[in-house]
């Protein structure tokens, strides 16, 4: 009887009620969001491949080869003609399937209603721009410029395509900008002050090195396929030196490990210089004719310096120090790799003059398989064009404004006239890798509007009022170099966005059209455009005749990925420097222009104090790049929680054991985590690695001050960021 | 009280639901007022068999009952469990529950693709949104209930339903229901969990 009553009539009454009801037509009405009739092309179900560029912030910045059926990614690996990157990805590179088809990863542009709430509502593309466009001439309105806009963007996705962020804020006017780098200021600096830039040999030569000193670099985990090099050097003989205050990964692989006690690596090359003048290791012709203020130097060293004074203030035993200047100071070429670790110190730049002279001094500058090998940008010539179209008729001003991206937080609270009320963060990652996180939110909680575009959740876009779902590397087109290797990778788009995803260049043209929409005029970045139309435009004739490829096509037709010229591949070999004077300057009047000794000296390193007597160092984890990666659940499931490590003696003295939980404390905060004993690291020194974790409401910036390195504002606008010169005190929670 | 599987799903009813969840699912009761909420349980309990369950009954009544704040806070919710931008408390993707990597877009994804197209249809712009989405399952099932022209319709449903939906479609409620923090989203689950029991238990596809 029941049945009876559902009747035909019912049913229609029912299904149109439902349809009714939400003004819709019937589910099955080919909806753009729904089932449609089949299209008459089947999809390709064949196996592509595809070239695609690693963009992340590291030395490696593969070349990935990526296999395509059905429309989906099925492998990523290596890509063979690159030769550096030699057919294999790292860890964190294999986990790139899983970065794209992980159902968590940020899909629709969504809004916030309430920062910070966790309350969020989709948006649809138009909204998002019109939200934002708004916000940006209604600023313009009040304060008669753009100014109050700032932009954070960095190092999330180094494909030249994503300069385009830049681009299109610089074609509305003039904004504010984060301005340096948390990375390499004070080694670059130093370099910049001794050569003129920071230029270093290609790591293949490591090979061709009769001896290698990897000085505060741990490449066996932020260089992987640097190893490769390395290990085949050590295989036909060549003596592999680790100077590191942890005993890591690297140090495992090295002939001879030493220990040296943080921030005192100046102090070591120095009594090495000194050693190696008594000595008279070091090349006379070279210094004599390639450099300028070499006597300076040696009236310094003589004065000031002794092997017995080194010893003593970096820990290492005399003979090593002794022993170890000859090796260096004889075999040839001798190379080192100065780590970006080692400068971050408030020392670190004068510290990195010193390993310099080391190098100049012997003549292992400009030689093949020789160098003093810290970072470069001689492949980085591109035209830049998303940044090129200039701000719009009748701007008014002069120039943007910077604040320090090391000092973020508290110079966005301090800038007036006009404040900043406006912030757009792209591959960034600001409140968990800036220090003092405290200091960003409160400068965030001034803004009006905060627009992040990113891959997925992270504590940023936590705290965001809108955020924009970018796409991954496979989804969209690009250009990528290296400022380690000398080679260019192609990045072709493999698949369809998922989603709702766009790439930032994309989203420069979305804003753009709807900002001149709202106010012709208001806005001078392209509305429209092909991908590949763009990346092309990237190539101007020094990159044509520096690779030996005439544009981005037959670069993707022809294996994905080209190595530059060899011309380049030895720094300085031409010994034509770019100081001022032309030559290796020991003794540099740019130094003192920016407040340094002319010389490279020795800067006593940053002490503890009593209250806090314990440093804590906080290097680059295995299985992240900063915040990237290591959130990934493939990369979880090998480690999921931070932890602090620390030398069981000082474990002892404070009744910690492992896996205790430890409150590690300083004057800007505090962090509780568990503990892991480990003889790796020194018995007056933590470790808590950098990056982000997902699942905790800390990172290890929490406790590291905004305390500036001793360089960066010459080369990079801003100094760096002693992240290593940070002092806590622990105890058990 | 006991209710038969032959009285209760009858085909109008079956189609029904999958129409409702289809529009659930692709968001389309997200802006419903309170009213609207009670013109949906209304049109529900026409239907008086599944609203006979006590389950289904309570979360019936929770609906017609909804505050303005509940009203307010649904969309975060549904967004919180389906959407993002947040890790997802309860994905609506098949393939995330069935492989071992949870990925989407994987051989279950193409399996469904392959049921899809069977029948002459796809997901539009196919490849941007993985076609397991739970909104395009119902809407399939919902589309051959619907064709009876379909050559082997009925067991075309029934294999789907078999292969596809009912091997997630619990899990996906149970995970709504361990996390929801809004009662419609929670309502919402207990029906769908209770339907789909009924459509398990369904052996008679007529």
């Amino acid at each position: 009887m029941l049945a009876d009553n559902v009747s035909r009539r019912t049913f229609l009454k029912g299904s149109a009620a439902l349809s009714t009801l939400l003004g819709l037509g019937a589910i099955g009405s080919k909806a753009t969001n729904g089932l449609v009739p089949t299209a008459a092309a089947k999809s390709n179900s064949q196996k592509q491949q595809f070239f695609n560029a690693c963009p992340r912030n590291c030395y490696d910045t593969c070349s990935i080869v990526t296999t395509v059926e059905d429309g989906r990614i099925t492998f990523v690996t290596g890509n063979e003609n690159n030769h550096y990157t030699k057919g294999r990805l790292c860890v964190k590179g294999n986990t790139y399937p899983r970065i794209v088809y992980s159902p968590d990863r940020i899909k629709y542009p969504m809004r916030q209603k309430g920062r910070g709430s966790g309350n969020w509502e989709r948006i649809s593309w138009d909204e998002a721009y019109t939200i934002i466009a708004k916000k940006m001439l209604d600023i313009k309105k009040e304060y008669g410029n753009t100014l109050p806009i700032c932009l954070n963007k960095y190092s999330g996705n180094f494909n030249i395509l994503n300069y385009a962020t830049e681009g299109m804020l610089s074609s509305i006017g003039f904004t504010t900008r984060a301005q340096g780098t948390p990375c390499d200021p004070a080694g670059s600096d130093a370099q910049a002050f001794d050569m003129g830039t920071a230029y270093n040999n290609d790591p293949e030569q490591f090979m061709d090195a009769e001896y290698i000193i990897l000085w505060g670099a741990n490449p066996a985990w932020t260089s992987a396929h640097s190893m490769y090099f390395i290990e085949q050097a050590k295989e036909k003989g060549t003596k592999l030196v680790v100077i590191d205050p942890l005993i890591t990964q690297t140090a495992s692989k090295a002939d001879e490990y030493i220990q040296i006690k943080p921030s005192t690596d100046g102090a070591l090359a120095l009594g090495m210089i000194r050693y190696i003048m008594d000595q008279h290791l070091y090349d006379e012709e070279w210094v004599n004719n390639h450099a300028i203020g070499f006597h300076e130097f040696v009236s310094y060293v003589k004065k000031n310096i002794t092997v017995e004074w080194a010893a003593e203030k970096t820990g290492v035993p005399k003979p090593v120090i002794e022993r170890i200047a000859r090796e260096y100071a004889t075999s040839k070429p001798a190379n080192i790799w100065i780590g970006f670790g080692m400068q971050r110190h408030t020392n670190g730049g004068s510290m990195v003059r010193a390993i310099d002279a080391l190098a100049a001094l012997t003549s292992n500058i400009g030689k093949k398989g020789g160098g003093v090998n810290y970072i470069g940008g001689e492949t980085w010539g591109f035209n830049y064009h998303t940044m090129s179209f200039g701000a719009p008729e009748g701007t008014e001003g002069e120039a943007d404004r910077y604040v320090n991206m090391n000092n973020f937080g508290a110079q966005v609270l301090d800038a007036q006239d006009p404040p900043i009320k406006m912030m757009w963060i792209a591959c960034r990652n600001p409140i968990a890798q800036d220090p003092e996180p405290n200091v960003v939110k409160k400068a965030f909680d001034q803004m009006d509007l905060i627009v992040t575009a990113d891959l997925y959740m992270n504590q940023t876009v936590e705290y965001s009022d809108i955020v924009l779902p970018v796409t991954t590397p496979f989804e969209t087109v690009g250009i990528n170099v290296s400022y380690w290797h000398y080679w260019m990778n192609a990045n072709e788009q493999a698949i369809k966005p998922l989603y709702e995803t766009k790439s930032d260049l994309e989203i420069a043209m979305g804003l753009s059209k709807k900002l001149n929409e709202l106010e012709a005029g208001s806005c001078t970045f392209p509305v429209s455009g092909n991908l590949v139309e763009w990346v092309e435009k990237e190539f101007n004739d020094d990159i044509r005749k520096l690779f030996g490829v005439k544009s981005w096509d037959e670069l993707r037709k022809n294996g994905g990925t080209v190595k530059a010229s060899e011309k380049v591949t030895v720094a300085w070999e031409d010994l034509k420097f770019r100081t001022p004077s032309g030559k290796y300057e020991f003794f540099s009047k740019k130094a003192v222009e920016y407040g340094h000794h002319p010389l490279p000296v020795f800067i006593e390193e940053y002490k503890a104090n009593n209250e806090y007597p314990i440093r804590c160092i906080s290097p680059h984890w295995k299985l992240g790049i900063h915040s990237q990666f290591q959130h990934i659940d493939w990369l979880g499931a090998i480690q999921d929680h931070p932890f602090v490590e620390m030398h069981p003696d000082l474990a002892k003295k404070y009744s910690i054991r492992e896996n205790d939980m430890v409150n590690v404390r300083n004057e800007a905060g505090y962090l509780t985590l568990p503990a892991k004993l480990t003889k790796t690291v020194p018995v007056d020194t933590v470790v808590m690695y950098e990056g982000w974790w997902k699942d905790v409401h800390y990172t290890e910036n929490f406790n590291v001050k905004a305390l500036p390195s001793d360089m960066g504002d010459y080369s990079k606008g801003q100094r760096g960021i002693a992240f290593h010169d940070n002092f806590v005190k622990i105890e058990k929670a | 009280m006991t209710i038969t599987q032959e009285t209760v799903m009858k085909p109008e009813e079956r189609s029904f639901y999958y129409q409702l969840f289809c529009h659930y699912y692709r968001g389309d009761l997200l802006q419903l007022t309170r009213k609207q909420w009670k013109q949906v349980v209304q049109i529900i309990k026409e239907y008086q068999y599944t609203s006979l369950l006590d389950e289904v009954a309570q979360s019936l009544q929770v609906l017609e009952e909804v505050t303005e704040r509940n009203i307010q806070t649904f969309e975060y919710d549904y967004n919180r469990l389906f959407v993002g931008p947040n890790k997802l408390l309860a994905s609506p993707f098949e393939s995330s529950y069935r492989n071992y990597e949870g990925n989407v877009l994987q051989q279950e994804t193409l399996n469904v693709r392959n049921f899809y197209r069977y029948v002459g249809l796809q997901v539009a712009n196919e490849g941007q949104i993985p076609d397991d989405h739970i909104q395009f399952e119902l809407e399939f099932i919902l589309h051959v209930l619907s064709q009876p022209t379909i050559e082997d319709h009925r067991q075309i449903y029934k294999m789907f339903l078999e292969k596809h939906l009912l091997q997630w479609g619990f899990k996906h409620c149970e995970l709504i229901l361990q996390n929801s923090q809004n009662p419609i989203t929670h309502a919402m689950a207990v029906i769908l969990k209770e339907f789909l029991q009924l459509e398990g238990g369904n052996k008679d596809v007529s």
